[in-house]
């Protein structure tokens, strides 16, 4: 990464005594599509309204280009942001709306014309121009707040929940448009969400963030393969988490002793001391399942178990198992035959069973 | 939003903070000082406050609580305060039973009769007070329309006797603030989730339960909104005692204006201002309660 | 939905009782007789009367004039507050423009013209034309300030930041978004403080000078004499006026709310 784009150093902010943002470092780097992913008061939104110049930081620094931004008010940042509810201005027309920006600064009125109408088109709403917001769809609105955000070229395009406002279906559609742009544009996108459907399937890093710090940064795949903490892990995705104690740590792998069986992991890079506690954090869908009262082979973890009940999905079924340490085990299956599977009856009894590489070791 | 251009914010601060501060504030500060000195035959017609003795040194306090006094221990001011207090409490009990039902009516009516409902309450508002109430004149005077209707059908032979009495200032009070309290009425009334009506109904109460047990609750707010709108003005109302009453029906804003332009008693006409001020505080931080909550 | 007999009748009647008083006023207007009670035939006399009475036009000028300057004054002042209470935050002073804002509202009208009398006095300014207009422009700004308020509450912040932004000052915010968006609002309270004003007897009487009568004045000492036709004619052209002006307002904020002032969903 070259220099980045946007620094965030040490950033605090708190709200009638109450902290939003505590202590945060962040680099984004030029091109990045990055998300904020986090539930509700995780301070992800405060974090987008500083770099936007709404707030301004109790402490710390933010850093645009290589230029201090900290006291310098939203309208003078070359940063654009997309609002959650749009905030397209009721009065004015799409045109109008999005030529708001370039009026601004003064921008020539033919080359206003021009761009508008360039930025228009690439959002598919150029023949909505002389139509007022409140005309228009809740998917059209979008595509012109998108417009009118992009339209003065910012360096850095700020996403506030851009997608939450829209049907599923629009949503999903939209997201791919919203990657294809980005990558045409090669503007810097941070969005804001708390959908980790959207925050994997846009992004090309994902910062997931807690108690106003960030919990874990990295690509998709690595959060949701490789979370750093229990609480990452639970966020993202769904995940069994297997407590217990080290018994062996060495180069060929980790032993956690668990009240229903040892359990065998990768050992990670650090080395972990045998004696400490630790977890262990399988995903459902890594975990396969089989009737029946034979043990199967070729694993390295196998749990007895009685199956509870099954949820169908229709591509998938749910399976919760019963495990001997009382604790609940949940396997997702796809349904690659007709469904009921024959043998996974109610309390059947059952065997868990998943490989080494499977799960993740977590200490906190 | 800290730590922007200041300028623009305190302009919009300051200007009109000042300009209430400086012609409103600073007035009832005026009347509460006057209302402690006493007449004199100057221009002003009061004594100052201060008295800087000559020759330099400390001003000696001219405060002096005799106007309090004359206001309460003459019966003249404590009748008149009270007759203001009963016909404007009179008046506002019988605005209420006139305007809850034409309010409930307006807010029941079909969706798109409402705005010219609304309109039509509101257009007597903006029309002239003064005109509305020098309108009562030709209708309750002895010879007026009132009294030609009623003895054209025969009801009365003898003219009823209303101007100039207690009576003609409560019709002109209830009609004059009718519109202040349909309005608050409406407005808590039209919000009322009518599905809460349903749901008594479908719990099993009849109609004039599910009114006495939901929607009169529910509307307590702008009864007593509406009510405070009225009742307050109502007590320092000046021309409908003046035009529509009687020699003898005193109320306390209009003799303010008496000891303030016939008897030339600034600082006498002050007291009794603070005084109807003092009485009026409950009411008004009521008013304020419920403009909040 | 249905009216109750029982709703329907009693707004019927309540309805009434508004506006027969006015109807008759303004049928009388056109009597001939000098009984105003007695209806004599139809004549427009007084009215002619009434436009050669040149006491009465020169009030009627000096409220009118009155009306005007205090209404925009009344205006600025009063969407200022607005603003600065519905999106400033918390200033110092902020509970004290609330007070300020509301007390004249509700407070009678005879302690506002004494407390207002008094401070021209001590401040020794001549008393006339100035000092209505400071008195009606104080009043009318609550009404603006209460009005355009209740617009702005309604106006989602997001849409001033959005401006801000795209790189509109705070200035040019206020210009371009703020302002256009509560133009109906302001419309509304600058009509407000502007029938006020025409309308207010007790504080013009109060701070007015010599020289310096305004419409409802003249008409007060005409009507502690009794009624007279002209006072009716007068009436009703200040009751048709004043209604004009009120129809044509509310079908313009209604008009501008069908062109899409207010954001659907």
């Amino acid at each position: 990464m070259s220099a980045p784009l946007v620094r965030l150093e040490g950033i605090d902010k708190g709200f009638g005594g109450q902290r939003v943002v505590d202590r945060l470092d962040l680099e984004i780097g030029q091109g990045e599509f990055l998300s904020l992913l986090g539930p509700s008061g995780c301070g992800k939104t405060t974090l987008l309204r500083m770099i936007a110049g709404f707030e301004t930081p109790d402490r710390g620094r933010v850093v645009i280009d290589g230029i201090d931004m900290t006291g310098v008010p939203p309208y003078r940042r070359p940063v654009n942001m997309m609002f959650q509810s749009y905030a397209l201005f009721p009065h004015m027309t799409v045109r109008d709306n999005v030529a708001f920006g370039l009026k601004q600064d003064g921008v020539d009125r033919r080359e206003i014309e021009r761009r508008v109408r360039e930025i228009l088109d690439l959002v598919k709403m150029g023949d909505h121009a002389d139509r007022k917001p409140a005309q228009l769809s809740g998917g059209q609105r979008q595509r012109v707040a998108l417009a009118r955000a992009l339209v003065k070229r910012p360096k850095l395009l700020l996403l506030d929940e851009p997608l939450a406002a829209l049907d599923r279906r629009l949503r999903e559609h939209t997201r791919l448009e919203l990657v294809n742009l980005q990558r045409e544009l090669g503007i810097t996108f941070v969005i804001v969400t708390h959908d980790q459907e959207e925050a994997m399937s846009l992004s090309s890093r994902v910062a997931v963030m807690n108690g106003g710090r960030i919990e874990q940064l990295g690509p998709p795949a690595l959060i949701y393969e490789r979370p750093a903490s229990r609480w990452v892990a639970q966020f993202v995705g769904d995940v069994n988490l297997f407590a217990g104690r080290i018994t062996q740590c060495n180069g060929s792998g980790l032993t956690l002793d668990t009240p229903d069986a040892a359990l065998l992991a990768e050992a990670g890079a650090a080395p972990l001391a045998t004696g400490s506690d630790a977890w262990l954090a399988v995903r459902p869908e890594k975990i396969e399942l089989f009737p029946g009262t034979e043990r199967p082979d070729g694993f390295a973890n196998v749990i007895a178990g009685a199956l509870v009940d099954v949820g169908y999905l229709g591509n998938l079924s749910v399976y919760r198992v019963a495990v001997g340490s009382g604790a609940t085990v949940v396997a997702t299956l796809a349904n690659r035959r007709p469904y009921p599977a024959t043998g996974l009856d109610r309390g059947a009894p059952v065997w868990l069973a998943f490989t080494r590489d499977s799960g993740v070791v977590l200490t906190a | 939003m800290t730590g922007w251009r200041p300028g623009w914010r305190e302009a919009a601060i300051l200007l009109p903070l000042a300009w209430l501060a400086l012609f409103f504030l600073v007035p009832f500060l005026i009347v509460l000082k006057i209302s402690l000195a006493e007449p004199i035959l100057a221009q002003p017609p009061y004594s100052p406050l201060l008295v800087w003795p000559e020759g330099g040194g400390w001003p000696a306090l001219g405060a002096r609580l005799d106007n309090y006094l004359v206001v309460l221990q003459d019966d003249l001011y404590v009748r008149s305060l009270l007759n203001a207090l009963r016909i404007a409490a009179v008046s506002t009990v019988v605005m209420l039973l006139i305007a809850y039902p034409m309010a409930y009516a307006m807010a029941r009516a079909p969706k798109n009769w409402r705005p010219a409902l609304l309109l039509a309450v509101i257009l007597p508002f903006w029309t002239s007070f003064l005109i509305r109430v020098y309108a009562w004149i030709g209708i309750l005077k002895d010879e007026g329309f009132l009294n030609h209707a009623l003895m054209s059908v025969g009801l009365i032979d003898q003219p009823l006797v209303i101007m100039n009495t207690d009576w003609a200032v409560h019709i002109g009070i209830v009609y004059s603030y009718l519109p202040f309290m349909i309005l608050p009425l409406y407005a808590t009334l039209e919000r009322l989730d009518l599905t809460l009506l349903e749901a008594a109904a479908d719990l099993g109460a009849p109609p004039w339960k599910s009114f006495l047990q939901v929607t009169l609750p529910l509307s307590l707010p702008g009864i007593v909104a509406g009510s405070l709108l009225v009742f307050i003005p109502a007590v320092g109302e000046f021309v409908i005692p003046d035009l529509l009453g009687g020699s003898d029906t005193i109320m306390i804003g209009k003799t303010v204006w008496i000891e303030f332009f016939q008897n030339a008693d600034w600082p006498l006409a002050s007291a009794i201002a603070v005084t109807m001020l003092v009485v009026l505080v409950a009411p008004l931080a009521l008013l304020r309660r419920g403009l909040h909550g | 939905m249905k009216l109750s007999p029982f709703l329907l009748v009693a707004l019927a009647l309540g309805l009434a009782f508004l506006y027969v008083p006015i109807v008759l006023l303004i049928v009388y207007s056109f009597n001939d007789s000098r009984l105003v009670t007695v209806w004599a035939g139809f004549s427009t006399r007084w009215y002619g009367q009434l436009f050669s009475d040149s006491a009465f036009l020169e009030a009627a000028w000096m409220s009118l004039k009155v009306a005007v300057t205090s209404a925009t004054i009344a205006l600025v002042v009063g969407t200022l507050a607005a603003y600065a209470l519905v999106r400033l935050g918390r200033f110092r002073g902020r509970m004290l423009m609330i007070g300020m804002v509301q007390a004249p509202l509700v407070m009678p009208e005879v302690i506002t013209g004494i407390s207002l009398l008094l401070l021209f006095v001590s401040l020794n300014f001549d008393r006339g034309f100035g000092t209505i207009v400071i008195a009606h422009a104080t009043l009318g700004a609550s009404y603006v300030a209460v009005v355009v308020q209740a617009r702005l509450v309604t106006l989602e912040r997001d849409i001033e930041e959005a401006a801000l932004d795209l790189g509109a000052t705070p200035a040019a915010t206020f210009r371009q978004v703020v302002l256009p968006l509560a133009a109906p609002a302001m419309l509304a309270g600058w009509l407000l403080a502007f029938a006020l004003s025409l309308d207010d007897l007790i504080l013009a009487s109060f701070v007015s000078g010599p020289g310096s009568t305004t419409l409802p004045m003249k008409i007060y000492s005409q009507a502690r004499l009794g009624v007279t036709p002209m006072i009716n004619a007068l009436s009703t052209i200040v009751i048709v006026a004043v209604s004009l002006m009120v129809v044509i307002a509310s079908l313009l904020a209604k008009g501008s709310l069908v062109r899409g002032d207010s954001r659907a969903g």
